[in-house]
């Protein structure tokens, strides 16, 4: 047995290995959450959570990721803005873009290419304070390896070849994605403060435990550039998009 | 026969800006349109369904078409549903 840290979003979770496998689980999880074995500073604690190997890791390390996602978020609970959003940010100033949407709809695509140039926050969650501070979580991404036959493998953004974040990570803008495969070009719209807010709750983790979150929600995004809600077809063809969205801003 | 009385339930936060209202319940936010968040407010204290269908009529005026009553019946079974009003 022997036990393994991990830092995200703010939360130091800590990790216990057991069984027979000890050693290659431990050399997996070393691998893949290879941007999470050192702290920042400041790190809440999270769960305590175990991990034994039997049979084909491959599935075990996606649910894995499952359960410190959600572990950090719950110990984030009442401390941070949370969204389900990927996110990336300006190398040169580390303004950062969050692109929000429901699961399945492409924000680990969208963070492989947008963080060939830029640096990876993350693909699933992005926790923020009030003034705007976010706090990485630069978790592995589930891609599907070239004989896909159903499990997604968990890989790690230094293996992907992406960016790191740069160190002064501030929520610049959001961004709703929506995909539609009869795009060949992708689409725009501006959204004002109470349509982007209604987008957003519906895509938060426990927004209502936060002190006035619709007062300090608004506030935010007013003090920020409009909200977009861009459709588009490939990720690729959404790329330039969206990272005007960010420079630009 | 015993009036129902309406009661609003208190939500987490609440936010007006251009003449829309957003309310946040424990785990969504939803707009109400102008009649339904007067009958919400009017029940910031418990109301009888009467008094409540009295006090939309004056402010709104009565419906085109249709009774009033079964018009403030509907919206508070909207509000029933999402959470914002009791019923007893």
């Amino acid at each position: 047995m022997t036990t393994l840290d991990l830092y995200g979003l703010g939360v130091h979770s800590r990790v216990t290995v057991e069984g027979p496998r000890t050693d290659e689980l431990l050399d997996a999880l070393r691998a893949v959450w290879s941007r999470c074995l050192a702290p920042r500073g400041g790190e809440v604690p999270g769960e305590d959570l175990a991990l034994t190997l039997e049979g084909d890791p491959a599935p075990l390390l996606q649910r894995f990721t499952q359960d410190v996602t959600q572990a950090a978020i719950k110990a984030q609970r009442g401390r941070l803005f949370m969204f389900h959003a990927g996110a990336v940010t300006s190398p040169a100033t580390g303004a950062t873009l969050a692109y929000v949407a429901p699961g399945g709809t492409g924000k680990t695509t969208l963070s492989a290419v947008l963080g060939r140039t830029h640096g990876y926050v993350t693909d699933e969650t992005v926790g923020f304070t009030p003034d705007g501070r976010v706090l990485p979580y630069e978790k592995p991404l589930s891609v599907r390896p070239k004989d896909f036959t159903g499990v997604k493998v968990e890989t790690s953004p230094d293996e992907l070849g992406l960016a790191h974040v740069h160190p002064d990570a501030h929520l610049r803008r959001f961004v709703l994605i929506r995909r539609d495969a009869s795009l060949s070009a992708p689409q725009v719209e501006e959204l004002g403060v109470l349509d982007a807010i209604v987008q957003l709750a519906s895509e938060s983790s426990s927004l209502s435990s936060l002190p006035a979150p619709l007062q300090t929600l608004a506030a935010f995004l007013e003090a920020r550039p409009p909200t977009l809600l861009v459709t588009y077809a490939e990720a690729e063809q959404a790329r330039d998009l969206l990272v005007d969205a960010l420079e630009e801003s | 026969m015993t009036q129902p009385v309406v009661r609003a339930l208190d939500v987490v936060d609440r936010l007006e800006r251009d003449g829309r209202t957003l309310l946040l319940l424990e785990h969504r936010v939803v707009e109400l349109n102008p009649l339904a968040l007067a009958a919400y407010d009017a029940a910031s204290e418990p109301v009888a369904l009467d008094a409540l269908t009295g006090t939309l009529v004056d402010r709104f005026g009565a419906p085109p078409d249709g009774d009033a009553g079964d018009l403030v019946r509907g919206v508070v079974d909207e509000l029933l549903a999402l959470g914002l009003v009791a019923e007893s």
